[in-house]
């Protein structure tokens, strides 16, 4: 009888437990410790997508025309229609094993995350905002709201500076990724399109605001969270044409490769507005020869509307000695950093009613419509919290949602390659900050709307004109 | 003609700060022998100790800056200066004088690393408002650019700044200073005092520097860490050997012909659409190369 017995006990440890049996159980267990970097994601590089393709957002069209949304404000948004994706919002029943091997920043409590910007340069950005708040909205659901990520009580968000430069921005990534599950780009095209290719190389899922597509169409492991400057480009040129109907319209972009496509789209957007367009000018990067010259030639050509594509330093610079000179133009523009109010700190009074598209709405906007950001800084101790902090809070809150509508698929074992391959199907993803967006396997560019903010210099902040605009 | 007289206008705006920059880089050049990395820093620091001084040492946040303690900031910036010329001569140079120029070069740019860091540290890498001393310009009939009242003051201290190191190298102190350059042992054997005359020379530079420093922070009224290294000094240096780095008078004459080389090629680009990346920079070195190839020492330089 004993010999059975041990016996019987010998062929259950032989046998042992099916793998994958404790992560398909109820809400799935966490893998601790396995966060191997195996390279698992490759099978899923698939079709790239169209280069210069202005369609995205999961395949909706980029502008509408006129939308009920250009100019309203509070919170309304329109336009993010849902494509023919598939995967829509959640699987359909119980969580789906995940394939992924790389668990890179998941442990059984924490998830860490990551952000590089450019702190010093060329972007006068102040630090302390990120120090400050680059976690804030982790903190204030986990310790306020006492909810949990995936099942996970902490999330961390460890941060570099990545000093404007692309080659220290890739080193940032490279440091930030060996410890971080996924890496978000704050600002500077240059250096989101170098990390954007180190991650791609390295299977590291990669997220930042939109920026050029150079280099990034393509890329299967990157995701733009707002429109790119070729999209707004063209709507940038329908506000011009609708605002500033009959004025004399030019540009001025700091020239290199990834401002090229920039160029392509607000140049056709020109063409398609019948905009009357005097030229584009270039100038070389850190070059500070050229603000007086171009001043002139603008001047000396009747130009009244500016486009203005470069490092705010230069945008501060310019306006200031174009000022000088007499010419006042209206400055118009995309770009993530030059809607920030730090910029008007040093650049008023010579940039007071610059017109910026922005991917977040500005302080007064979140004054009245995101009140979670306020207490959660209430909570945290931060006197002044500012716009960078609101930009900040979206860009949690789009990574929240993803990881939500991970959860509902996958459980809460998360992995890279599984994160990668379910945001590329996932539609309407929306924060209520940044725009909606909505993906597809051969479009990660994934939003059609913008926020529309213009420069006050009597209170040296820029008010909202408008809200997940798509057209105008 | 019109064109031509915008060109130089512009020219001479952007190159007299270039020139001022430079001229400090050629006296330290001229005194010492050695290439000074951390001539920007030099000027930058002092322009920051001119803030805390016009804001009451506030740093926090958007601090109001008065102009009416302009003047005052300036004489503090200026002592600052050369106290800090003396310094980094005293416990940085002085302690290499038997190493190669290339070590001593990379020590002025470990200088320029460690103020930089200072001033991100305490001021924070954003822009921080800075004002001129004289605000507004006047147009001249016919010209469609304003000319800055700022670049009338540099140009003023350019001339007379110049001009007072291009005749203090002819006195006897200026003369055994040259000595003291060239042949520090000869020189200390006829009694001059090789240590006290590197320190005046280091001292003259930092107060160079810190006038560079104000007059460029006012320049784009905005001030912000490593500002004249990062916009000026690799320009001016250029200028400096355009011109020549062993004459007061070609570091000066250097900065205002690249400025104006600068501003040429901006225009000629910009005019005729030619798309030319890097244009200005491409002049430059055209231009450079040019010099040196036939005036291999620069436009204005000779040895004392």
């Amino acid at each position: 009888m004993i010999s059975l017995l041990v016996a019987l006990l010998l062929v259950a440890v032989a046998c042992g437990q099916k793998p994958g049996v404790h992560v398909a159980s109820s809400n799935g267990g966490v893998l601790a410790g396995q966060s191997s970097n195996t390279d698992t994601g490759s099978a899923d590089v698939g079709a790239s997508t169209d280069a210069g393709s202005a369609t995205a957002s999961g395949g909706a069209t980029s502008s509408g025309g006129t939308s009920s949304g250009g100019t309203t404000t509070g919170g309304s948004k329109s336009g993010a229609t849902k494509s023919g994706t598939s995967g829509g919002t959640s699987a359909a029943s119980g969580p789906v094993k995940p394939t992924g091997h790389d668990r890179t920043g998941v442990s059984t409590d924490k998830i860490t995350l990551a952000l590089h910007a450019p702190v010093t340069g060329a972007a006068p950005l102040p630090v302390t905002a990120f120090e400050k708040e680059r976690d804030l909205f982790w903190r204030y659901l986990t310790e306020v709201k006492h909810e949990k990520v995936l099942g996970r009580s902490q999330v961390e968000v460890q941060f570099q500076d990545d000093k404007y430069q692309p080659g220290t921005a890739v080193q940032a990534c490279r440091e930030l990724g060996a410890s971080s599950f996924l890496v978000v780009g704050g600002g500077g095209t240059d250096q989101i399109q170098a990390c954007g290719r180190y991650a791609e190389s390295a299977h590291i899922p990669y997220l930042s605001a939109g920026v050029t597509e150079t280099g990034l169409t393509g890329l299967q492991w990157y995701y733009s969270l707002s429109m790119s400057y070729k999209q707004q480009g063209k709507l940038l040129a329908q506000y011009v044409a609708k605002n500033f109907a009959g004025k004399k319209v030019a540009a001025v972009i700091t020239d290199t490769p990834n401002f090229d496509d920039a160029v392509a789209g607000w140049e056709a957007g020109v063409k398609a507005a019948g905009l009357n367009y005097y030229k584009t000018l270039r100038h070389p990067k850190s070059d500070t020869s050229w603000y007086n010259t171009f001043a002139n030639e603008l001047q000396s050509n009747k130009v009244d509307v500016v486009y203005i594509l470069t490092a705010p330093v230069d945008y501060i610079r310019f306006a200031q000695q174009a000022n000088g000179q007499g010419f006042k133009p209206q400055f118009v523009g995309v770009g993530i950093s030059m809607g920030l109010n730090a910029v008007l700190g040093s650049g008023c009074p010579n940039v007071d009613g610059g017109i910026f598209f922005s991917p977040f709405p500005g302080l007064d906007w979140a004054k009245a419509n995101l009140p979670d950001y306020f207490a959660a800084a209430q909570h945290a101790g931060i006197s002044d919290p500012d716009d960078l902090g609101v930009a900040l809070w979206g860009l949690a809150q789009s990574q929240y949602e993803m990881f939500k509508r991970y959860g509902a698929t996958y459980g809460n074992d998360l992995t890279r390659e599984d994160f990668r391959k379910l945001v590329e199907t996932q539609a309407n993803l929306h924060t209520g900050v940044f725009p909606d967006q909505s993906y597809t396997p051969s479009s990660h560019f994934g939003s059609n709307q913008v926020h529309v903010l213009k420069a006050d210099c009597s209170v040296k902040q820029y008010k909202t004109l408008a809200t997940f605009a798509t057209g105008f | 003609m019109r064109t031509v007289l915008q060109v130089l206008i512009i020219g001479i705006q952007n190159g007299a700060i270039l020139s001022l920059v430079g001229l400090g880089l050629a006296l330290v050049y001229k005194a010492t022998r050695i290439l000074n990395f951390a001539q920007g820093e030099m000027a930058t620091v002092p322009a920051f100790a001119a803030y805390l001084v016009m804001t009451g040492f506030v740093v926090a946040g958007d601090p109001v800056v008065s102009k009416g303690r302009l003047w005052l900031a300036t004489i503090v910036a200026i002592v600052f200066g050369a106290l800090l010329g003396i310094l980094v001569n005293m416990l940085v140079i002085r302690r290499l004088t038997a190493v190669s120029p290339v070590t001593s070069l990379v020590a002025t740019a470990a200088v320029f690393l460690f103020f930089t860091s200072i001033e991100v540290n305490r001021f924070e890498a954003k822009l921080r408002r800075f004002p001129r001393y004289v605000e507004g310009g006047f147009r001249i009939p016919g010209v469609n650019i304003t000319v800055e009242w700022h670049t009338i003051v540099v140009l003023v201290v350019l001339g007379g700044a110049a001009a007072l190191l291009a005749l203090f190298f002819q006195t006897p102190p200026g003369v055994a200073l040259l000595a003291t350059a060239q042949e520090p042992f000869a020189a200390e054997l006829q009694g001059v005092p090789v240590a006290r005359m590197r320190s005046m020379a280091w001292g003259a530079a930092g107060v160079l520097a810190a006038i560079a420093g104000l007059l460029g922070a006012g320049k784009f009224n905005n001030l912000q860490p490593a500002l004249v290294t990062t916009t000026f000094l690799i320009p001016a240096f250029t200028g400096a050997v355009l011109g020549g780095l062993t004459s007061m008078v070609g570091a000066v004459a250097g900065g205002l012909i690249l400025g104006v080389t600068v501003a040429a090629a901006n225009q000629i680009n910009t005019s005729f659409s030619l798309g030319i990346p890097g244009a200005p920079q491409l002049a430059t070195f055209l231009v450079l190369l040019l010099v040196l190839v036939f005036r291999p020492s620069g436009l204005f330089g000779q040895e004392a």
